[in-house]
């Protein structure tokens, strides 16, 4: 499996670079390991095993733009340190936290689209966390703005959910 | 004759909410204390006949209570009435040997024997009524409120019939609506629209475009990883954000999804109170109370939670003859089936699931202290009566009922004293066991608690004027409980000196605790697996004031699949 592969050549690897092209024609260096963290850069580099040289490889990334594609490769790299060592999960989701909780909420839709698309799934279940943990006290009007969602609903649609469970409507945030 | 209360004991009629006076009042503690002596007498529980009726003694409001309340409590079908102000005659108890009382209506004129029992209003110390078990019918309306807050009963200090009749009083509270602290309303809240116009006025709009634009974009299923990662109580909610997402929350799929989740946190039950007859659920994910209706649930008499299971919470009326089941959150209710006994006597209720979920059906069981059981099955829609209890288990099986059942992979434990132990069913094959384990010493208002298939007992230790709140966990080869964990010290001084009683409102991994002295009404949870203590916000209705008594309650886990 590639994926073995990879973490029994960890250490050799991460010398080697790649090339990673982003949506906006950016190119950025990583190291390999970093790389086959991604799964559209692994497909592509098992397809392209043959070639001799890896750095002479461009893996083309047409969904993720370079200033995201650069808040990510530190974050994995990071991530990928930590999990190789002995540590508690603690210190994971510590690191998580700290990731996670400069980010605007622009910037971490951003991201969740990005991590969907690269297959990082544990990147995913952080970002899915936090939104959900953004919202989950906010009004309803709030989370359509947060989410840019269109009310539609009549006027009388809406009264009739929110009388059904009035206790749920309570006691939510300021906005 | 062995009757040593054997002297008639009047009760003034009248037909108000109060009764005045200390000459009443004198009167009923003569009648209170009377019983006590009476069930020190006989020990154990009088016989009983068909139809009860109750007499409610309230000790804890000292004013008038709104009509509304007086309603609630007045409609209790069967419940008996003797009421207040316009009082027109002279009711006379005379107790009689086998626990039957004769009593004599000179108003109606009513004459005739009947069993006499003691019940506390369950768990709770300000309420003490008396049930006349038989169909006679003091006259309508039958609450006697007693309006002084210096009202107050000796203690019955034997243990077991503490537990057994849940016969407690608080000693001289003084007005309990003095003691609530007020809490300011919730602030009204502004949408986030109003109040970000200011503020955004400056920025650019196309940020707030470019945000909209990122998550209208976004792939449904990660929409769905957000939201099933929300706690439960906001899908009711965010059931009105759009369309969308309100079938998505309805569909079949996503309940899938949600009930693949692993349970966190049970939720709690209780009543108040102030308003028996609406529930206040505690969601500790959000710290929050919720305060949902039942429309469906009867308002006419007053209804414990008692039992739950998958999402279900199965109640019972306080006269113990109907139950009913609910899944507080989507409004799902079912009323079960008459039960066939004729005897309405105190019963211990446990409740389990068939299999993963509701949808395979769930079982219900009673128990009461003569051996007497039902269970009830949801897919006949029927209770049947399997049997009766082995003979290697003690006859009558003093229940206690301030601890509620608990369920450990189909099997239900209750505890039971004299002797000191856990008598268990197993669902699945119907076998009753019972097992002698000594209870802790020095302890007191102990309750079963269950964790992950660990047994544990949850109880007060009082030394001296020293009172904490212990956790043991049953031994389940030596039969012994071994202390686990106390509650910390600095919250344990605080009852330093002070009569503290304590009620169990759930016992699902995670434990309500209600801590209650004098002056002081504190709400506290344990989590057994992580063995954190944390102190649970007042129960405030919406735009109310008042901080609410949680007076019982029982533990659930939310389940919008659910279905009664």
């Amino acid at each position: 499996m590639a994926s073995s592969s990879s973490s029994s050549s960890c250490s050799s690897s991460s010398e080697k670079k790649i090339t990673l092209k982003s949506s906006d024609g950016e190119a950025l260096n990583v190291e390999k390991n970093v790389a086959l963290e991604f799964e559209p850069a692994k497909g592509f580099l098992e397809d392209n095993s043959e070639e001799a040289d890896d750095e002479a490889i461009v893996v083309p990334l047409p969904n993720v733009s370079a200033a995201v594609l650069s808040e990510l490769i530190p974050y994995v790299k990071q991530r990928l340190e930590l999990s190789a060592k002995p540590v508690q999960k603690k210190l994971i989701k510590a690191f998580d936290d700290q990731f996670t909780r400069h980010l605007s909420d622009d910037k971490l839709g951003e991201l969740m689209l990005a991590a969907n698309y690269l297959g990082v799934n544990y990147l995913l279940d952080v970002l899915c966390d936090v939104t959900a943990d953004r919202i989950k006290n906010k009004s309803v009007e709030y989370v359509r703005e947060f989410l840019g969602i269109q009310n539609d609903f009549t006027p009388e649609e809406e009264a009739e959910l929110r009388a059904q469970c009035p206790w749920a409507f309570e006691g939510v945030d300021q906005d | 004759m062995p009757c040593a209360w054997n002297e008639q004991c009047r009760v003034r009629k009248k037909r108000a909410l109060r009764v005045r006076g200390m000459g009443e009042l004198a009167m009923l503690r003569q009648l209170i204390g009377q019983l006590q002596q009476f069930l020190q007498l006989y020990g154990s529980f009088p016989p009983h006949n068909t139809d009860s009726c109750f007499l409610y003694f309230h000790s804890h409001q000292h004013q008038q209570l709104p009509e509304e309340q007086t309603h609630q409590l007045h409609s209790c079908p069967h419940e008996p009435i003797l009421t207040c102000d316009e009082l027109a005659g002279t009711c006379t108890f005379v107790p009689l040997d086998h626990g039957m009382v004769r009593v004599h209506d000179s108003q109606s004129e009513v004459q005739g024997q009947f069993p006499l029992d003691i019940y506390a209003y369950p768990f709770e110390p300000d309420y003490v009524f008396l049930a006349l078990s038989s169909s006679y019918r003091i006259s309508e309306g039958s609450s006697v409120f007693v309006n002084s807050h210096r009202w107050c009963l000796p203690e019955v200090d034997d243990g077991a019939a503490d537990d057994y009749y849940g016969f407690v009083m608080a000693a001289g509270k003084s007005g309990s609506c003095k003691m609530l602290e007020p809490v300011k309303p919730p602030p009204s809240k502004r949408s986030r629209k109003e109040r970000n116009r200011g503020k955004l006025a400056g920025s650019t709009s196309t940020a707030e475009a470019m945000e909209q634009e990122i998550w209208k974009e976004f792939p449904e299923d990660l929409y769905e990883a957000v939201i099933a990662r929300l706690p439960i109580a906001t899908f009711f909610r965010f059931r009105s954000v759009c369309q969308k997402w309100n079938s998505l929350l309805k569909s079949h799929s996503f309940s899938q999804h949600c009930a693949q989740v692993p349970q966190g946190n049970p939720w709690f039950y209780t009543i108040t109170h102030e308003n028996v007859n609406s529930g206040a659920m505690y969601d500790p994910s959000l710290k929050k109370w919720h305060h949902p209706t039942i429309s469906s649930l009867p308002t006419k008499m007053i209804i414990l939670p008692v039992a739950s299971a998958g999402g279900l919470v199965c109640f019972l009326d306080i006269g113990h003859r109907n139950f009913y089941v609910c899944n507080p959150l989507t409004q799902s209710f079912k009323e079960l089936p008459a039960r066939s006994v004729k005897v309405w006597s105190r019963v211990a209720v446990g409740m389990t699931l068939n299999g993963n979920s509701t949808s395979s059906g769930y079982k219900i069981l009673w128990v009461g202290c003569d051996g007497e059981y039902e269970i009830y099955d949801s897919l006949r829609n029927s209770w049947t009566r399997p049997g009766s209890m082995p003979s290697n288990i003690k006859l009558p099986v003093s229940l206690n009922f301030r601890s509620q059942a608990v369920s450990v992979d189909g099997i239900l434990y209750f505890m039971r004293s004299d002797p000191e132990g856990i008598v268990s069913y197993n669902m699945v094959t119907g076998v009753w066991k019972q097992f002698i384990i000594p209870t802790p010493l020095h302890l007191n208002d102990h309750t079963l608690a269950e964790c992950g298939g660990r047994i544990m007992l949850v109880g007060l230790l009082t030394k001296n004027a020293a009172t904490c709140v212990c956790i043991w966990e049953l031994q389940k080869m030596t039969l012994l409980w071994k202390e686990v964990d106390r509650m910390p010290n600095i919250w344990c001084l605080d009852f330093y000196g002070k009569h503290v009683r304590m009620t169990c409102l759930g016992n699902k991994g995670l434990l309500m605790l209600s801590l209650r002295s004098r002056q002081m009404n504190r709400l506290v949870t344990y989590n057994v697996m992580s063995r954190e203590w944390l102190k649970v916000p007042g129960c405030v209705v919406p735009r109310g004031r008042k901080r609410q008594w949680i007076a019982c309650g029982t533990a659930f886990h939310p389940c919008l699949m659910a279905t009664a």
